[in-house]
């Protein structure tokens, strides 16, 4: 059972690191990289899940995949946001970047 | 240069996150735990019967997703000729 809780503990932490960066940082990036940090979390928390719990079911596997899916959509879709914002107001600071508010 | 915002905010709800997630870490029953795991050829085997069987769909649905999101991130990117 600990290792168990020593994935767990390391995925609660990233995801609290994560979430600090996501919601303090002011670059388009460390948003992102904020973003990917909680991703990382679930995933550490998935894994840990497989492999102490369901060895034998391999949907745990599965999801993770899909979760670092997601992880490469937000990067490519961010980066591009961010290179296209970057070229047209040459900023990523999102605190110019109040037109996109609601 | 500061490049935070809203500092004490974020700190106050990273540190709610990360403690809600340990308290149910530690707190909740997880069970039994397994002693040893397929070995590795195994685990690769029988990852690839789910992703081509159970979970065919889902890794289709994956992969036309991410070509989606190729294109346009390649859309937004380029310069535009104006």
């Amino acid at each position: 059972m600990p290792t168990l809780i020593v994935a767990l503990v390391v995925g609660a932490v990233l995801f609290g690191i994560g979430l600090y960066g996501a919601l303090s940082q002011t670059n388009l990036v460390m948003i992102m990289m904020g973003v990917e940090l909680m991703l990382g979390a679930a995933m550490v928390n998935l894994v840990a899940f497989w492999r102490f719990l369901h060895p034998e079911v391999y949907a745990g596997q599965m999801f993770v995949l899909i979760v670092m899916t997601v992880m490469a959509l937000e990067m490519a879709v961010g980066f591009g946001i961010a290179s296209g914002r970057f070229r047209a107001r040459g900023s990523v600071e999102m605190e110019e970047a109040r037109e996109l508010k609601g | 240069m500061d490049m935070t915002h809203q500092k004490r905010a974020s700190l106050a709800a990273a540190a709610l996150g990360a403690v809600t997630a340990l308290a149910v870490a530690l707190i909740a029953d997880w069970g039994p735990v397994a002693a040893r795991v397929p070995e590795a050829t195994v685990q690769v085997h029988e990852l690839g019967i789910e992703i081509m069987e159970r979970s065919m769909l889902i890794f289709e649905t994956a992969g036309v997703t991410i070509l989606t999101a190729m294109i346009a991130a390649t859309a937004i990117a380029i310069r535009r000729g104006r």
